[in-house]
């Protein structure tokens, strides 16, 4: 997280300089970097939290087509303009809905957008950053030339990284108010082949045994000071994703006998909660398409 | 009491050299209780396993109901229907991301559809008190509860005959108690319940029928007072008597007046033993 929040501000800094002034943009980051490592401070496990977050959201106890339906029109009406503020819009509007609708804690929500955010910060640093001839807003001089952000990189980079963060903002919208067992099942509502629905649920299964498994032999280790030197960690390391290896083989050998005892022929099949649809779900589900794809006619 | 499942010379082996089972020969019964007893690679869990089918005798057959059971698909499903087997670790045997899907997996691969499974379901989680964990992902449920799981995921395929591999592995004392009377509830619906297990005392105090084996054979097979009167056979098989067992041997021999009184089976029974 600490990492993700130096990123973020001095990313913030490269696109704000020049359009406001410096020591203005430097508090804004610095305030906005210190307000995203204060809220995002607690910690969890990665999977299992974002599963344990949707199975007691709110949001959960919607259909999940329709869920699957409202993100993915949010996401094509997020990417459709060319405009920052409709990505921003969207991240807000789907951050709004995830902790305020679904009731998942916002120090939450803003950790797990900690992994994504690198990635997206570093794609716009790249962005950002060009060598040049002539100077830019903001200039490092470079063998001759100038390393420098321009007007335009800034423009694009905040175009692209917008974009970005509110299309991954709608997955989160899906993921943190949907189970993945429901996911699941839409794909298999949708057609989507046997093998690969198979392939998802015991993938999606075995993530929390091996998971509980890394975590015992990984405290074992470190209970006979596995990881107290550098190079012993290493060893230690290795060893315990070997071992992990070769457990995971075993595991699955035995998980296919107590599948094949009982009755398993190479498509697994089981029965669905209901989630009906509702009128209400429905219409609210219309209006937030329906104010995003205004607001995107706005501002193109 | 009516022949459910045999295996008839049944032999079965890993590796050419090493049998883990041979020439074994066992009928199961409606209403049995009985408990498989042995050290760890005795044969308990291939016994198991060839029962339900996951594994092809090189020898010997299966018969239920008295006819043979052959490799086919419908065969098998017959078979792996008639005969359910609770797996040692219940992470080995979950598959499915909620409870009440879980359960449905054995109905569902039977060819049932979501309105002929769902009734089975339901008559599953009631009978292991699941009801109000049916949305539950199992990773979030304890080592009890997913035994639980586990169980109810056998009886919703309507089992005639349920093996359970070391069942008390792992459990905590209250889990332990909660599937002991589990298993009484189960035996009062005239299945034929085998438990295999390490716990010498819970098989005393539960089974009604014991099985001894060692190094993939029977070595003895009876009423658990008599298997448990053959010191050398317990020395054999790496085993010890039951507590209780012991203990109320014991004060028989200093006390003429208890002789021939039967065993207290259970710390309950031993005031109308010493009484």
């Amino acid at each position: 997280m600490a990492f993700t929040v130096v990123l973020a501000a001095f990313v913030g800094f490269c696109l704000l300089y020049g359009r406001l002034p410096a020591a203005a943009a430097a508090v804004l980051c610095c305030a906005l970097a210190a307000a995203l490592g204060l809220l995002g401070r607690h910690s969890h496990d990665g999977a299992g939290s974002i599963d344990a977050l949707a199975q007691h959201s709110r949001l959960c106890r919607w259909n999940p087509g329709l869920k699957c339906a409202l993100c993915l029109g949010l996401m094509v009406i997020c990417l459709l303009p060319s405009s920052p503020w409709m990505g921003a819009a969207t991240a807000l509007g789907c951050l709004a809905l995830t902790v305020w609708g679904g009731g998942v804690p916002l120090h939450d929500y803003l950790r797990l957008m900690a992994l994504p955010a690198v990635f997206l910060l570093l794609g716009a640093l790249a962005l950002l950053f060009e060598y040049s001839q002539a100077p830019g807003v903001l200039n490092l001089p470079l063998a001759g030339g100038y390393l420098c952000v321009t007007r335009a990189a800034q423009d694009r980079a905040l175009l692209v990284l917008f974009r970005a963060l509110g299309a991954v903002s709608c997955l989160y919208l899906l993921s943190l108010s949907t189970p993945m067992h429901e996911l699941i099942g839409v794909l298999r509502r949708t057609r989507c082949p046997g093998v690969v629905i198979t392939l998802m649920y015991l993938i999606y299964r075995y993530i929390f045994i091996l998971l509980a498994m890394y975590r015992t032999m990984r405290d074992a280790a470190a209970s006979r000071l596995g990881y107290a030197r550098r190079r012993a960690a290493l060893r230690t390391t290795g060893q315990v994703f070997g071992s992990l290896m070769a457990r995971s083989y075993r595991q699955a050998n035995r998980c296919f006998d107590a599948m094949e005892s009982r009755c398993f022929d190479g498509s697994v099949r089981f029965l669905q909660a209901a989630r009906p649809l509702t009128a209400g779900q429905t219409a609210a589900a219309a209006a937030l398409t329906a104010a995003a794809g205004a607001l995107a006619l706005a501002l193109r | 009491m009516e022949e459910l499942l045999k295996l008839e010379q049944v032999s079965f082996s890993y590796e050419e050299d090493r049998p883990a089972l041979e020439n074994v020969t066992l009928a199961l019964h409606r209403g049995e209780r009985l408990a498989v007893l042995g050290e760890n690679g005795a044969g308990k869990s291939t016994f198991f396993l060839c029962c339900n089918g996951v594994l092809t005798p090189r020898q010997g057959r299966v018969l239920l109901h008295g006819q043979p059971v052959g490799r086919g698909r419908a065969d098998l499903a017959r078979l792996r229907q008639a005969v359910g087997l609770v797996f040692q670790d219940p992470d080995a045997q979950i598959v499915a991301g909620t409870v009440e899907s879980e359960v449905s997996f054995g109905p569902m691969n039977l060819g049932l559809d979501d309105g002929q499974a769902r009734p089975l379901v339901e008559e599953a989680l009631g009978q292991m008190r699941l009801q109000d964990f049916r949305s539950r992902a199992p990773q979030y449920l304890s080592g009890g509860e997913k035994k639980r799981v586990s169980i109810a995921d056998i009886l919703a395929m309507k089992p005639e005959v349920i093996l359970f591999d070391e069942p008390t592995s792992s459990l905590d004392p209250s889990s332990v108690a909660l599937l002991e009377q589990t298993l009484d509830e189960l035996a009062g619906k005239d299945l034929s319940l085998v438990v295999s297990t390490h716990d010498i005392d819970f098989a005393w105090r539960w089974a009604r029928r014991v099985v001894v084996f060692t190094k993939g054979r029977i070595a003895a097979d009876g009423a658990p007072e008599a298997v448990f009167a053959d010191r050398a056979l317990l020395q054999s098989a790496g085993l010890r008597r039951p507590l209780l067992y012991e203990a109320a041997s014991q004060l028989a021999l200093k006390n003429s007046r208890l002789a021939g009184r039967p065993l207290p089976r259970s710390i309950q029974d031993w005031p109308a033993y010493i009484g």
